[in-house]
């Protein structure tokens, strides 16, 4: 039986990516200047080519023996160029804000009973956070990957 | 995505779709890091694998089209199958969902998505290994990844199946005409997971572009208001009325929150609805088979026992990533994954023969949008159950 031909290709319009996912990306890859900022240091907090770190993800993804010795650091002061000292920042970035969504500095999960004054359109009343996203962790937490 | 698969495949070789292996572009991982997919490496190695792609022909990707819409509307009887029959405890679905999702399917609440797993050579039927009814994931790289290497690496004449970025433009609008006017929706995944904050991510452009107003919080960031009427909030403690969660419903049912979701339902619109449950469960492939005896895009399978099946796969109703699948052959167990579920109870599934492609088991990922089929994406294992970890290999027909 001859089958009719169904074209697949997209007939609409060329895909733009969104405002939230190159918001998502430049705050992710360190290509937002208005992200927050991170270096690459070693385990006493001297700053190193990013190269170093771009290599030791890299080892990691295939499972490279030995414990990482390069990190990224997130925020704080000190230098930004190789052989400054790193500190006040953080080895995780902020969550904060990006693609339009608005995440609290403070990990939801676990925490509850905190009240807040609320902001526009808010019902005001005690508010408890943190009994939703638990599931995960009991099934060794990270994402749903179905 | 568990999927399970053993070596065999077809013995006309000629008529088979192709894998072809090909030089991956300059500097591919900056381009698809642009394009979102920032987990194009996983602790297994390359995650988005261009070293290769598959080759089909239309004839075959027709084959494919059919039998995803054809699954999806034969997924929609078994629903009211279950329903009718209350058939939910085999199906490992808490009590008190029961109700709610009796509710939600008689309101008609509308699914955005949902991803047929289908072992396929190219010449026999694609079998159904599952659907993936609830979070299903893989959905960036299926969209718009595949999509750019395509556009590169072949030009603009080729062909992908892949109108997935247009139907999920098409299906927004028709979910959020049901909603009260000016709501606005807001998209929830956990904090900890780069490929769910991505597919959430790229999932709330997409409403947006259909001109929704929208904004994402992390599931642990949502908060909990009794007062004064119980209601799920934002930090700013706005009311939420429209939920997309890329979460489990079996986790929200199970977290502390979930003796809330009864009190809040009449007020909330969530997506994928919570009739998904059915679909999510792995029950469904034996009410599927139950229903469809010898259809050909589906598996022998029961909930009882393999009744004298010497080859087939024990599943839990509830798992994810391939986890605690076990593999019978000869009837004897021969090969299973670890993992945290089953307490829930099993399904039995007869092993399909799935084709190999020099070493590479591959499956077929074929989404259906708003129930239309709309696309296809390609994970490939060297092992006998696919797993999250699994390297997606891009596509195309002529």
């Amino acid at each position: 039986m001859t089958r009719k031909r169904r074209r697949k290709i997209r007939k609409s319009h060329e895909i733009v990516l969104g405002v939230a996912m190159l918001s998502l990306v430049a705050t992710m890859t360190g290509c937002d200047d208005s992200a927050q900022s991170r270096r690459c240091v070693d385990s006493t907090g001297k700053v190193v080519t990013e190269e170093n770190c771009r290599q030791a993800e890299t080892r990691r993804y295939y499972g490279g023996g030995g414990p990482p010795i390069f990190f990224w650091y997130y925020g704080g002061g000190g230098g930004y160029s190789p052989g400054s000292m790193a500190g006040g920042g953080s080895y995780a970035p902020a969550r904060g804000y990006y693609g339009g969504g608005r995440f609290s500095t403070s990990p939801g999960l676990g925490s509850s009973g905190g009240s807040s004054s609320g902001g526009s359109g808010s019902l005001g009343g005690s508010v408890s956070r943190g009994g939703f996203g638990g599931s995960a962790g009991a099934h060794g937490g990270g994402g749903i990957g179905g | 995505m568990p999927a399970l698969m053993v070596v065999a495949g077809s013995e006309d070789k000629e008529k088979n779709m192709k894998r072809i292996k090909i030089q991956p572009r300059e500097n591919w991982q900056t381009k698809v890091e642009a394009s979102g997919l920032l987990y194009h490496h996983n602790p297994d190695g390359t995650y988005w694998n261009e070293s290769a792609y598959y080759l089909f022909n239309s004839q075959q990707i027709d084959v494919l089209d059919d039998a995803a819409n054809d699954l999806d509307r034969l997924a929609m009887k078994a629903v009211q199958y279950v329903i009718d029959n209350n058939r939910f405890a085999q199906l490992g679905i808490a009590e008190e969902a029961i109700p709610l999702i009796k509710k939600s399917w008689m309101k008609k609440d509308p699914t955005l998505y949902g991803r047929f797993d289908f072992a396929y050579d190219g010449v026999n039927p694609p079998r159904m290994l599952e659907y993936n009814a609830d979070t299903p994931t893989a959905l960036l790289e299926a969209s718009v990844i595949q999509w750019f290497w395509l556009q590169e690496v072949f030009g603009a004449g080729s062909d992908q199946f892949n109108s997935i970025h247009e139907k999920l433009l098409e299906m927004w609008p028709k979910i959020f005409r049901r909603w009260e006017e000016g709501s606005k929706l807001y998209l929830t995944c956990v904090a900890d997971s780069m490929e769910d904050l991505v597919t959430t991510t790229y999932l709330m452009d997409t409403a947006i572009e259909a001109g929704i107003k929208a904004e994402l919080i992390f599931i642990g960031d949502i908060g909990l208001g009794l007062e004064p009427f119980a209601r799920f909030t934002t930090l700013d403690d706005i009311t939420i009325e429209n939920l997309f969660k890329l979460y489990p419903w079996e986790w929200l049912l199970a977290d502390k929150y979930g003796q809330n979701l009864v009190q809040t339902f009449d007020r909330m619109n969530w997506i994928e609805p919570i009739w998904k449950l059915i679909l999510s469960s792995k029950g469904i492939l034996p009410i599927l088979w139950e229903l469809n005896p010898g259809h050909p895009n589906l598996l022998e399978a029961y909930f009882d026992g393999p009744r004298g099946m010497k080859e087939f796969v024990r599943k839990p109703l509830l798992s994810r990533e391939g986890a605690n699948v076990t593999v019978y052959h000869e009837g004897k167990e021969g090969f299973h994954t670890s993992g945290t579920y089953g307490e829930e109870g099993y399904i039995y599934q007869a092993l399909v023969p799935i084709a190999c492609f020099d070493g590479n088991y591959p499956i077929l990922g074929c989404w259906v949008i708003g129930g239309n089929s709309a696309g296809m994406g390609i994970r490939e294992s060297q092992t006998l159950v696919t797993n999250n970890l699994s390297p997606f290999v891009p596509h195309r027909f002529e």
